[in-house]
């Protein structure tokens, strides 16, 4: 903390509230600092209005899907794993705090606290993307993508310990093209079974199977494609976001070092600050949503 | 410190320290509190509803101080609370919407089998497609929609429900 006072030197003079005090950073069409930092922070809620509407389409797909299908959700979400989740809104949460801290201390002109607390702000993201990364790469592992990457319940009838009067693809990955044309045959009959199957108890997965975890049928498999579709777009454009803010806050952190900052002038701080808040509170709503209800 | 220094100017109210640290701490508390209710007390559809007034309540502690709206101008408060009220808006009239369309929408089990996504996912279709060009397995299941009922116009009856139907779901 001893070289904060250093950083006061880019200061002309001491603040005296008006006009006549022209801070270096202070554009021409302002009264004053304190007009320029509303105005920004103003035109930045009003962006982060328009992030929260854009995000609300999704929450909306939620809320429509969940309504209409709540099977979907009911089977889906508990493939996803609420531990790395808990830890992942932990971590998003501890680095709002930093981030919080880091314009507090850019207001109190703590330069090296504040490009410290902006950096770790930056570790949060990374941290957070890392633990995103593993859970994305476990769900595609199983077939689980958004969409018509969603292969679950081919995977899983492939680990059927019974089959359904079909041949078991023994020692080859790929199925034959012939069961699908049987199974489409077939038709009603299949499904009608398999639907009965469900009810008598658990499928019979080979031992060691991932499907056995949970227990859920080809059949339920398969209905829980919506909630993957709408799992990857509502934390795919929220994981955009975080990379998105780690770049800002990075940029942030680099000028905090560079001493760009001080009591006077951090208007670029707090409103990469509120960006970073804004992530974190929609975080906040998308984690026991998707993972834990 | 520093901190005397701070006091000569009109800068937005530096958030105290000990309001930040509460914060975090109440936030991480909820947290916790939202997992243990969601994953270890069934309240059946409450949890739902218990879930996002946690969340609610968490939001508002980050957007009060950690984005400063406590002390900041209410134009900024306004900016959100609009913003928000056009969400709750939104989603009201689609929910409200999707009752309308209660009669065409499909059962799930009857829209996603595994043979459909057998038929539409890329992964497993398309190699199967290109080795057996002669036996194309997709508009084999199209077939078995009921006669008269184009794809997501409106729920079968009890009787065709039986057999899939193509649904809006399934691109």
């Amino acid at each position: 903390m001893s070289q904060v006072e250093t950083n006061t030197t880019t200061l002309d003079e001491p603040h005296t509230g008006g006009a006549h005090a022209h801070h270096p950073n202070l554009a021409h069409h302002f009264e004053s600092m304190q007009q320029q930092n509303d105005a920004g922070k103003l035109a930045m809620w009003v962006f982060l209005a328009t992030e929260i509407l854009m995000f609300g389409g999704l929450f909306c797909a939620y809320a429509v899907w969940r309504a209409r299908h709540y099977d979907s959700f009911d089977i889906g979400h508990v493939y996803l794993d609420w531990k790395l989740g808990t830890v992942n809104t932990i971590i998003l949460i501890a680095s709002s705090f930093t981030m919080a801290w880091g314009v507090r201390a850019a207001q109190l002109n703590h330069r090296t606290a504040c490009w410290v607390l902006c950096f770790l702000t930056v570790l949060g993201g990374a941290g957070f993307m890392g633990i995103k990364y593993v859970e994305y790469t476990t769900k595609f592992s199983h077939g689980m993508g958004p969409g018509r990457l969603y292969t679950a319940p081919i995977h899983a009838e492939h680990d059927l310990a019974v089959d359904h009067g079909r041949n078991v693809a023994t020692g080859s990955e790929q199925i034959p093209a012939l069961s699908a044309v049987t199974l489409a045959e077939a038709g009603v009959g299949s499904d009608v079974h398999e639907g009965e199957h469900d009810q008598s108890g658990p499928p019979l997965y080979k031992e060691g199977s991932y499907w056995n975890h949970h227990g859920h049928s080809p059949q339920q498999l398969a209905m829980a494609r919506p909630f993957f579709s709408i799992y990857f777009l509502l934390t795919g454009l929220h994981g955009l976001h975080v990379l998105v803010g780690m770049v800002l806050v990075g940029w942030i952190t680099v000028r905090a070092y560079n001493g760009h900052f001080n009591a006077e002038y951090n208007a670029p701080v707090d409103i990469v600050g509120l960006y970073w808040h804004l992530v974190d509170l929609i975080w906040i709503f998308l984690f026991p949503l998707l993972y834990l209800i | 410190m520093a901190d005397t220094h701070a006091h000569s100017t009109h800068e937005p109210h530096a958030c105290p320290m000990w309001i930040l640290i509460a914060i975090f701490g109440a936030l991480l508390v909820l947290t916790v509190v939202t997992v243990f209710t969601a994953t270890q007390i069934d309240l059946g559809a409450y949890n739902l509803l218990l879930a996002m007034f946690i969340a609610v309540i968490k939001g508002a502690l980050v957007a009060l101080f950690f984005m400063h709206l406590w002390w900041d101008s209410l134009f900024n408060a306004i900016a959100l609370v609009s913003g928000l009220a056009f969400l709750a808006l939104f989603i009201s009239f689609s929910i409200v919407d999707t009752y309308q369309y209660e009669p065409s929408v499909l059962p799930l089990k009857d829209v996603l089998t595994p043979a459909k996504i057998k038929a539409t996912s890329i992964h497993e279709a398309a190699p199967e497609q290109s080795e057996h060009a002669d036996v194309p397995p997709v508009p084999e299941i199209k077939e078995h929609r009921p006669e008269g009922v184009p794809a997501g116009e409106r729920r079968p009856t009890k009787s065709e429900s039986q057999s899939p139907a193509e649904g809006p779901a399934t691109p």
